[in-house]
């Protein structure tokens, strides 16, 4: 009985915490090697802006192809994947470093977990358009930091500015630190 | 011009085996040819054309009226976009054929928009190739100062780009084994699941699975069952698997042998869930209810 109760518990707090939390919490973000020879970095930081509980924790982003093609394809940067503790880490703190194919991206959506089924944080459509980042030639992006605000209130559609800074000095230094000894060094000078 | 003149003139004087591909950008307004200065001017932005193909990009020399050339190694290549400064106006991706040592005609690429301001927006625009190279050929030879010969080579929409193909890593593999307890009240069985995701991975809306079985069944009499049973499945809105599986039945100590089959229905998550299973087996049609856990996923959504 007492086992059933553990294990219950354990199933039920899932979604609060892992093992590997003290140890996730130090892995640092890690850029990867290209998957192939038309990929490109997408390097950018998201911010949400304070709700009534303070700002929200997100920890997966999904970004949607939108060409070229009609296919439409998500990518996503998400700290809830499975055995996450010995996978590349592709999103710390609201920056994210994921691979992807030539295209044009919107940002999707956002998501926070918690108990139960994760919070969604849609983005409508003029928001979407707002994200759109173009990555024609491969190479490394930096799309800077993207802050989700809710200027109508909490429950309106999401809006989206972006912070200029991309390709900062300090956003440069990060970015070079983080791609030191792979590929895509030779593309951020 | 003249400086138009020399990149022309650069571009074409450079050793094979590389090609030229040449033709004219034309942008329309409606149905009305739009300059190429009206277009920079209201998008703030150069008009470019470009083709890739891997990590190599390589631009082409545009001039005023939107006749362009580009010196590129010979092979096939993809043109993907009208490029607006950081922005562009994607259009359906095209193959396209530089030849070694020989003037690639790539007859009049026309993009039209409703209106010029919605360049860049990916909306309502239409990208057509017309073939007037006939027309054209003497014009871009004589441009380009090419000797060499000149044939059309017209892109041609070209398939989706192959995507880095999907790695499934042990531990995705290992998300496939899954343990199941069920019974219809006269019968007990565990059965050992394995699910291999054919399409997408495993628990993703839409994937389609092959779901394989090694069961042990027990009933009110003497003996027990070995069974095994395969067939595909699918996963609805991430919520619901549904299965089909045929299999047999080999009977000890006085068991019944025979054939097996089960539609499966399985609500819950891909970690765990509830199994409501109608079967039909030698001995009639029995619904059984149960519930399966796979392990390694749990175990992975843990560390």
């Amino acid at each position: 009985m007492r086992c059933w109760i553990c294990a219950l518990v354990v199933a039920a707090s899932a979604g609060c915490f892992r093992l590997t939390d003290p140890f996730y919490a130090f892995k640092s973000l890690e850029a990867g090697e290209p998957p192939g020879p038309g990929y490109s970095l997408l390097y950018g930081t998201v911010e949400m802006s304070q709700g009534l509980f303070g700002a929200p924790r997100v920890d997966t982003i999904v970004l949607r192809r939108v060409g070229p093609g009609s296919k439409r394809a998500l990518y996503e940067a998400s700290e809830g994947i499975l055995f996450r503790a010995f996978r590349r880490r592709i999103l710390k703190q609201g920056t994210f470093a994921i691979h992807v194919p030539v295209g044009v991206y919107e940002l999707d959506h956002l998501e926070s977990s918690g108990l139960g089924r994760p919070t969604l944080w849609p983005l409508n459509d003029e928001t979407r358009v707002a994200s759109r980042i173009y990555v024609l030639r491969p190479g490394v992006y930096d799309l800077g930091t993207l802050r989700i605000t809710a200027p109508d209130g909490p429950f309106r559609p999401f809006h989206i500015e972006s912070m200029g800074d991309a390709f900062s000095a300090p956003r440069h230094d990060a970015l070079k630190a983080l791609v030191a000894g792979t590929e895509w060094a030779a593309d951020v000078p | 011009m003249t400086a138009q003149l020399l990149l022309w003139l650069a571009a074409a004087a450079a050793p094979p085996p590389d090609g030229l591909w040449a033709g004219r950008l034309a942008i329309y307004e409606g149905r009305a040819l739009a300059p190429l200065r009206r277009v920079q001017e209201i998008v703030r932005a150069p008009v470019g054309l470009s083709l890739r193909r891997g990590r190599a990009v390589y631009d082409a020399q545009l001039d005023e009226e939107g006749f362009f050339v580009l010196r590129a190694p010979a092979g096939t290549y993809r043109l993907e976009a009208v490029g607006l400064g950081s922005r562009a106006e994607l259009v359906p991706p095209q193959d396209v054929e530089v030849r070694p040592s020989e003037l690639s005609c790539a007859g009049t690429l026309a993009l039209s928009v409703q209106r010029l301001e919605y360049l860049g927006q990916g909306t309502l625009s239409r990208f057509t190739v017309v073939d007037d190279c006939a027309r054209m050929l003497p014009f871009l030879r004589q441009r380009a100062g090419w000797p060499g010969p000149g044939k059309v080579h017209l892109p041609r929409a070209a398939p989706p780009e192959e995507e880095a193909p999907r790695v499934l890593t042990a531990a995705d593999l290992l998300c496939g084994l899954r343990a199941e307890a069920s019974t219809n009240g006269t019968e007990l069985a565990f059965r050992g699941w394995y699910i291999y995701p054919i399409l997408q991975t495993v628990g993703a809306p839409g994937a389609i699975t092959i779901h394989g079985s090694l069961g042990r069944v027990t009933g009110p009499s003497a003996g027990f069952g070995g069974e095994f049973s395969v067939g595909p499945g699918v996963n609805v809105l991430g919520l619901v698997e549904l299965a089909a599986v045929a299999g047999v039945r080999f009977g000890f100590d006085g068991f019944p042998t025979g054939p097996v089959g089960a539609v499966i229905v399985r609500p819950g998550f891909y970690g765990a869930g509830f199994d409501l299973r109608a079967q039909w087996t030698s001995a009639g049609p029995a619904v059984f209810v149960g519930v399966d856990l796979a392990p390694f996923f749990l175990v992975g959504a843990v560390l």
